[in-house]
């Protein structure tokens, strides 16, 4: 009895481990992102995403732990309420490509919160007793499931910086256009260019 | 035994003694080389002359230029000429610190107002550019429009001939006016006509004008319309007059308030603006003409507007461009020939017919050629409105303290009326503090001959040729004429004789002549005849044998006592260590210490030897005006240093910058290799490679897309969609240029920390795991304690390179922008804020002062961190 109560104590759905650290990082971009509301100088969006941060921190905070159901039914309401206004600053937005880029990790994780917070293995485990055999089988999936979000959330990381990087040299190779047009259009025809010149 | 011993340390004893002779001989030589060559002057024999040009790359300009060079060597054979181009915007710079360091071309294409930069420093006494008075005649002087070639003297002397000139004018995109239905503007216009159109012509992405708001250059014109001056008539600097600070807020509401000029144009942004037909109106000069036509717009060209408040008309400052021969050119006759060539009506022609270039040439004022082209015709009709730039040491310094101003109003911490009384004092004070050069001993007789003849009291007019060619021209006259502008000298009756133009003024009562005749070639016997009325009246022969001038080439001798000193004290030093090693039985190698030797010899020859030089000139005045001819000062440099104004400020800032850099290139090479370290991450190859980009672009290259980037029409206001310009604001380009050197620095901090990190031991983290230390934990009771022998000395390392990193600050902002007067910039850091009091100022000694202490710094930074941490002790 001990032992199995001790493995009920000790396992913790997947989706629950990767979200106390995903949500932190979603914080932090969220931070780092009200910078560009205030060069923008728009004080709706600006306390939007003021909301927002401190969403994803309660978010964060109200990840449910074992048995514990209404903590589950907030976090599945605030991810919902952080993709909704997601969506609304996304509407509202002039859909250039860092606006889908900088609502996308508000809308992302949040969706990615709401679908595993209401997934069977956290619905189970806020809810039920677990047997033996089902946290047996928890932790196994834990097993082999979180490596496959670190390898994701590798990516995503060594994507950005990798982004980051490359900037400047995406830009200079299309500068000759920049005071044309905008930055994706300028990029379509330098590599058309480059494409029928070749051809 | 003892005996051989004894023989040996004879031998090797005097062998050192051998080597130090060898290495002292050098210097016991004397090395003055000082110019006097009369031989190489004359035009005869091989000769090659350098030129240094600043006509843009592959430009028409460029082309106009190299074919008319190609031209004088098809008719001077015996002369080749190598072409070097050099940018513009650094030329005079370029050419100073080439002159000291005896390398400067022959000849150099300079703007009169870089001539005040030039004129006052000194090469061993001697100027960096040759006075042409001696090298032209009257005739040749008769040639160029008068104010043309006062422009070009500096003081007495004629630094340059000149070939060009050139102001700002106001050009229209036609088709904008047309397409907004507006009359295109015409000499009419007031400058409230001006602001009007541009409003109307401001819609969606269009601006209605282009115009760099803060450039000082374009805030002349604007100023003397509203009826201010930069100087007054006695040269004293009045920033501040009457209507200056309405010019200057005039011109900044045309971007703060009428919103009419895009946010942060500068230069080159108001070029593309106009190009890409974003802008319906610009204030620009002749020299984007050509750019802009080929751009395939439609557009005009009208003089610069008259301001209603005052009635005056805005007069663009007009600036000359010639050709200067550089004292220290081995063929200055041949030089000058060249000179005058490229400023002939010929090349000035053929300049702007191709290239809109102004002419100078006085014959090409009524060339139907040229009158017949508009845009020339409206460009010289605009430069007769213009103002020249005068041609002196104030003129040069102007920019730095009206930026200086613009920036201060520009960012609203003064009025423009009391950045421009700052601005004033600034320029007053900086002029006070400059060091005059020491008056010039005049080279008499070089390319001169004196002829003295009595003259014929009945004649009307004299002429004088010399071998066959009209060289000076009298006419005795009641006329006073003008006082005689110092070009050359003709006394009669023991007084200067007055001049109309170019020709001289007798009296009925002159008796006697006394010229002297410039443009004369040494060596060589020259027919001198004086025609009275049209009859020759006197006939002689002269020549001159004096020669040219020239500085010498540097006494090496202190140089090579410096290296034989270090060469004997190594020699010394390792005899000492050999003795005192098998004395204490260290070594059984007899040659262990000659192995190192090299080494040691190269790092002090290299390293050693320019520091200990650089701790001497900090305790001397050294200075551009006088270089090679410091004296000690003491510790006057460093009190200097120490109090001057915005030392806390930029020491501070330095130190901030030093930190978050490398606090930043730290960490996040850490997380990068920590996180390419995962065994389980697919492209790991490709992700290295990717994130080593920044270092496989010269660092420079990226610095400067960097800054394009973060210009207000850049990328990353285009990304954002903002317009803001980053780099105007304090704080803002503090952030950015820290930012693009995290981003330059986290490749390098990446790869070793990857390297070290490899060295681990897997097996270290697999027994840590079944302990249930893993990920944070295994980081931080594991990882971080391996890594300390690798990361202590990268800190250290990086510390220094950041704290001594020049290109990124000198590239991305040149320090600026500069808020405050007299101060460092609000990005300078202490090795960047060092090259301005060097190679800006000219304080070398100062900037030496500054140097040893920014040693002292790091010295003092690396030894507590080596001491606390200890770096490089090995782990017991």
């Amino acid at each position: 009895m001990t032992e199995s109560r001790f493995m009920r104590d000790w396992y913790v759905p997947v989706e629950i481990l990767t979200l106390r650290s995903w949500l932190v990082v979603s914080f932090i971009v969220h931070l780092l992102l009200l910078t560009v509301e205030v060069l923008r100088d728009d004080s709706v969006s600006l306390l939007l995403g003021f909301i927002v941060c401190i969403l994803f921190a309660t978010l964060r905070a109200s990840l449910p732990k074992i048995h514990d159901q209404g903590k589950r039914n907030i976090s599945l309401a605030l991810s919902a309420l952080i993709i909704g206004i997601g969506i609304f600053r996304l509407v509202s937005s002039s859909l250039s490509v860092f606006d889908i880029w900088m609502h996308a990790w508000t809308i992302i994780p949040s969706s990615i919160s709401l679908w595993w917070l209401s997934s069977r293995a956290v619905t189970v485990w806020t809810s039920n007793k677990l047997s033996t055999s089902a946290i047996e089988f928890g932790l196994l999936r834990n097993f082999e499931t979180i490596k496959k979000h670190e390898k994701f959330s590798t990516h995503l990381i060594l994507i950005h910086f990798v982004f980051i990087t490359v900037i400047p040299l995406i830009w200079i190779s299309i500068s000759p256009f920049h005071q044309e047009m905008p930055w994706v259009v300028k990029l379509g025809i330098h590599f058309q260019l480059n494409i029928s010149l070749r051809y | 035994m003892g005996d051989e011993c004894q023989q040996a340390r004879i031998r090797k004893g005097i062998f050192a003694l051998l080597l130090s002779i060898l290495f002292l001989l050098p210097g016991c030589l004397d090395g003055d080389d000082s110019g006097t060559d009369g031989g190489s002057q004359s035009l005869s024999g091989e000769i090659t002359l350098d030129i240094w040009h600043t006509f843009a790359a592959e430009s028409k300009e460029e082309e106009v230029f190299t074919n008319a060079v190609k031209e004088f060597e098809q008719n001077n054979p015996n002369v080749s000429v190598e072409i070097t181009m050099v940018p513009f915007g650094n030329a005079d710079q370029l050419f100073m610190t080439a002159a000291q360091g005896g390398q400067a071309p022959d000849l150099m294409r300079l703007s009169s107002d870089q001539l005040g930069a030039i004129g006052e420093i000194r090469v061993d006494s001697l100027p960096l550019l040759e006075d042409l008075r001696p090298h032209l005649t009257p005739q040749d002087r008769a040639n160029f429009e008068e104010r043309a070639l006062e422009a070009m003297r500096y003081g007495e002397a004629l630094y340059g001939v000149p070939a060009s000139q050139d102001c700002l004018s106001l050009i229209f995109n036609k088709a904008i006016f047309d397409s907004q239905g507006i009359d295109y503007p015409n000499e009419d216009w007031t400058h409230d006509d001006l602001l009007i159109a541009a409003q109307q012509l401001t819609y969606q992405d269009v601006q209605g004008l282009a115009l760099p708001v803060k450039s000082a250059y374009w805030w002349f014109p604007i100023q003397e319309g509203f009826g201010g001056s930069l100087f007054n008539e006695s040269g004293t600097p009045t920033l501040d007059s009457n209507g200056s600070g309405d010019a200057m807020e005039w011109m900044l509401d045309l971007e703060l308030d009428h919103g009419v000029v895009a946010t942060g144009t500068q230069i080159e942004g108001m070029k593309n603006q106009f190009i890409s037909s974003k802008a319906a109106m610009i204030i620009d000069g002749p020299w984007n003409w050509a750019t802009y036509e080929s751009s395939r717009l439609s557009i005009g060209q009208t003089i610069l507007p008259i301001v209603d408040d005052t009635g005056e008309r805005m007069s663009p400052l007009v600036t000359y461009k010639g050709w200067s021969v550089s004292k220290q050119s081995e063929h200055k006759i041949a030089a000058a020939d060249l000179a005058m060539w490229l400023s002939s009506a010929t090349v000035q022609k053929d300049f702007a017919l191709e290239t809109y270039t102004m002419p100078t040439h006085s014959q090409l004022e009524d060339d139907e050629d040229i009158l017949g082209d508009d845009v020339i015709r409206g460009f010289l009709d605009q430069t007769k409105l213009g103002t020249p730039a005068p041609t002196t040491r104030a003129m040069a310094l102007v920019y730095d303290p009206l930026s200086t101003a613009f920036e201060q109003a520009y960012s609203g911490i003064s009025t423009t009326e009391n950045a421009l009384v700052l601005a004033n004092q600034e320029l007053v004070s900086q002029m006070n503090d400059l060091q005059q050069a020491a008056p010039l001993e005049p080279n008499t007789g070089y390319r001169t001959i004196s002829l003295e003849f009595q003259l014929n009291q009945s004649a009307s007019n004299y002429s004088i040729y010399v071998d066959g060619l009209l060289h000076t021209q009298f006419i005795v006259s009641d006329e006073l004429g003008m006082m005689n502008s110092g070009y050359d000298s003709c006394l009669s009756n023991g007084e200067e004789t007055n001049q109309l133009g170019q020709i001289r003024v007798l009296s009925s009562t002159n008796t006697n002549l006394n010229c002297t005749l410039t443009g004369m070639i040494p060596n060589v016997e020259h027919n001198l005849d004086v025609y009275a009325d049209g009859e020759l009246f006197y006939s002689t022969t002269g020549s001159t044998s004096v020669s040219d001038q020239r500085p010498s080439a540097g006494n090496t001798s202190p140089v090579m006592f410096a290296l034989g000193a270090i060469v004997l004290s190594l020699i010394a030093l390792l005899s000492y260590g050999r003795w005192r090693d098998q004395r204490l039985n260290r070594t059984n190698s007899r040659l262990a210490h000659a192995y190192i030797a090299p080494a040691l010899l190269a790092l002090a020859v290299l390293t050693f030897y320019p520091v200990i030089y650089g701790f001497w000139l900090s305790f001397t005045d050294a200075d551009q005006t006088h270089l090679g001819e410091q004296s000690f000062i003491g510790l006057s440099n460093f009190w200097d240093v120490i109090t001057a104004s915005g030392f806390i400020r930029v020491t501070l800032f330095t130190l901030v910058w030093t930190v978050v850099n490398v606090s930043a290139h730290i960490g996040i090479g850490l997380f990068l290799a920590l996180l390419l370290q995962r065994t389980s991450i697919k492209g790991k190859t490709a992700y290295r490679t990717l994130l080593l980009l920044p270092w496989a672009v010269p660092s420079y290259i990226s610095v400067l897309v960097w800054r394009g980037m973060f210009q207000p029409d850049g990328f990353v206001n285009d990304l954002l969609g903002t317009n803001i310009d980053f780099l105007s604001d304090p704080t803002g380009a503090q952030i950015v240029v820290i930012l693009v050197n995290i981003w330059l620095g986290v490749p390098f901090m990446m790869m070793s920390i990857s390297g070290a990190l490899q060295a681990l031991p897997k097996d270290m983290y697999e027994a840590a795991e079944l302990d249930g230390v893993i990920g944070w934990d295994a980081f931080r009771h594991l990882t971080l304690p391996n890594l300390r022998s690798a990361l202590v000395p990268l800190t250290l390392l990086g510390f220094i390179w950041t704290f001594n990193m020049f290109n990124v600050i000198y590239l991305m902002t040149d320090g600026g922008p500069n808020l405050y007067f007299g101060e460092p910039g609000q990005t300078d850091i202490l090795i960047t804020y060092v090259y301005d009091v060097a190679f800006r100022e000219g304080a070398y000694g100062v900037a030496a002062a500054w140097s040893v202490i920014i040693f002292l710094m790091l010295l003092a930074f690396s030894w507590t961190y080596m001491k606390q941490t200890n770096a490089t002790e090995g782990s017991s």
